[in-house]
């Protein structure tokens, strides 16, 4: 793809710093990605891609690993994807987006539905009142963009069968949520980064097999700045039979994340009831 | 597999093993390992000190993981990684907001998979989890497609224990995945030659002994980007496109092909 394009696109993005505005990510980076969209550098992309198929079998197409990156740094990632209807094997559920993303559709038509909230929201913690209202449900051809703002907005395509180039931002929040489809509203928070994602999983694997030695390691962990990893890593070291479990808590008690603060004070509860028995 | 396990090594004493002694191609050179697996599985530090020294550095944690569950890479070599993974009782098993779980248990469905890699795995801790073998075959020449009968031979019922290997042999062998009876952590060395990445995995229906669909990662993504080209339709695409539909190695990548040939630049490639 353009570098001269995608350099300035990541020079633009950059100086945009940690978690921009929505209206600051659409004045900065539209204008960029607009022209990015019209160089049409995905077609010899594509078309490079494709010779290399030809001539090698097992070759494989886009950036780190990602079949559909057309480019991709720590501020931003452009992605091309063909969208098909996923109407017939929709989930009952829908899920917000961490990212601010642009969204252009260079072929085909497509149904898109798009749901907001009404209020500002918090993706970090679940208000299950803030319900979704629908925003807009139209087709969509050609040069048609979508915005969408991270944590406040979810877009679906419904129908049809297009081609979407979608500029993503670096990540907004760490979460998201997942809706019920028919009541639009929210059931659950979601961790929208992998990494984090790996890591409590990797905790969840550690608490079985770990002993307390492992448990002194996990001090920086109960710092993190995403409050699932906080508290994940809190519950191991407790049952990796931490000795000052009990200071851990009521340190817990002063956690930012209110669902941790509850947490740590059901947990202290139980244990003084179990103390008083 | 049948292996008596040396005395416990660490993971760096496992890799420069493997660096020296296997060869991805020979399924004897695979099979040989056995006993250095057993050693590192023999080994109950070694893992949690991985995590807790991976886990100082969260922002780095598993980098280049493509993963999505409990699955941790270890490292590996040229057409080999060697993973831990957790297998959590059913009560503990994760699920999506839809309901869908995150772990390979299908055991309710009966639905069987088998792998484009082979895995040479044991029991590193917990009860380990029982799995339902087979072995299978296509029924005629060609590439199996949805909805194919194939012949499936049940081969017992097995638990992945401590100081038990599995061999699961890339394509033949499919098994159905049930649930540990606690949670669980195996260690499995993944053997991926680059050529097997052009095969396919498949799924089966166990009571019906057919295909329900295929799979891997590497043709799906050739498929993708096949249906890319024929969504855009630029006329650079066509000869690239003929020369796959009419060259690769998959059938599935060649339909593909085919399919964005004739519907975008009418031309018949048959």
């Amino acid at each position: 793809v353009s570098t001269l394009q995608t350099d300035a696109l990541d020079r633009a993005l950059l100086t945009l710093g940690r978690a921009p505005s929505f209206t600051r990510f659409c004045e900065t980076a539209e204008p960029l990605f607009d022209e990015f969209v019209a160089g049409r550098s995905y077609v010899p992309w594509l078309g490079e891609a494709l010779d290399d198929l030809a001539r090698n079998a097992s070759a494989k197409a886009g950036v780190g690993g990602k079949p559909y990156h057309l480019w991709a740094t720590m501020h931003g990632r452009i992605a091309i994807v063909t969208v098909q209807s996923k109407h017939a094997g929709n989930p009952n559920t829908l899920t917000g987006h961490a990212y601010h993303r642009l969204m252009k559709v260079i072929a085909g038509d497509v149904r898109v539905t798009r749901w907001r909230h009404p209020q500002r929201v918090d993706p970090g913690v679940l208000d299950r009142r803030a319900r979704l209202e629908i925003a807009a449900d139209e087709w969509c051809s050609a040069g048609a963009t979508l915005r969408v703002e991270a944590g406040q907005d979810v877009v679906e395509f419904r129908e049809g069968h297009g081609v979407v180039v979608g500029l993503d931002s670096a990540p907004i929040h760490h979460t998201r949520w997942a809706y019920d489809r028919a009541s639009l509203a929210p059931i659950a928070v979601v961790v929208a980064d992998a990494t984090i994602g790996r890591i409590e999983h990797a905790l969840q694997m550690l608490g079985e097999i770990g002993s307390s030695e492992d448990a002194a390691a996990l001090d920086g962990l109960m710092k993190n700045h995403v409050h699932s990893v906080r508290w994940s890593a809190l519950r191991v070291a407790l049952k990796l039979g931490r000795s000052d479990g009990q200071s851990l808590l009521e340190r817990a008690l002063e956690d930012p994340h209110p669902h941790i603060r509850n947490a740590a004070a059901s947990a202290l509860g139980y244990a003084a009831a179990g103390r008083r028995s | 597999v049948t292996a008596v396990a040396a005395d416990a090594i660490d993971l760096p004493e496992y890799f420069a093993y493997l660096k020296a002694h296997l060869d991805v191609e020979d399924e004897r050179s695979i099979l040989a390992t056995a006993p250095m697996l057993l050693a590192l599985a023999r080994n109950q530090r070694f893992l949690p000190r991985y995590l807790t020294e991976a886990l100082a550095n969260p922002a780095r944690f598993q980098e280049g993981n493509g993963y999505a569950g409990p699955v941790v890479i270890l490292g590996g070599g040229d057409g080999y990684m060697v993973r831990a993974i957790g297998w959590p009782a059913a009560d503990d098993e994760r699920r999506t907001p839809s309901n869908l779980g995150v772990h390979a248990y299908d055991g309710v469905a009966q639905v069987a998979h088998n792998h484009n890699f082979s895995i040479l795995s044991t029991c590193y801790s917990g009860p380990g989890y029982e799995t339902d073998l087979y072995e299978w075959e296509p029924i005629g020449d060609r590439e199996p497609e949805p909805g194919d009968k194939v012949v499936m031979r049940y081969r017992g019922r097995q638990r992945l224990e401590p100081g038990q290997t599995i061999f699961y042999r890339a394509f033949k062998d499919a098994h159905v995945q049930y649930e540990a009876a606690a949670y669980s952590v195996t260690l499995n060395l993944l053997v991926h030659p680059a050529v097997e990445d052009l095969g396919d995995q498949y799924y089966f229906d166990v009571k019906n002994h057919e295909i329900v669909l295929p799979g891997g990662l590497g043709n799906d993504r050739r498929v993708q980007l096949i249906q890319l080209a024929a969504s855009l339709g630029d006329p650079a695409f066509a000869a690239p496109l003929a020369v796959i539909a009419d060259a690769h190695p998959s059938a599935r990548v060649r339909t593909a092909a085919r399919q964005a040939v004739d519907s975008v630049f009418g031309r018949s490639t048959a």
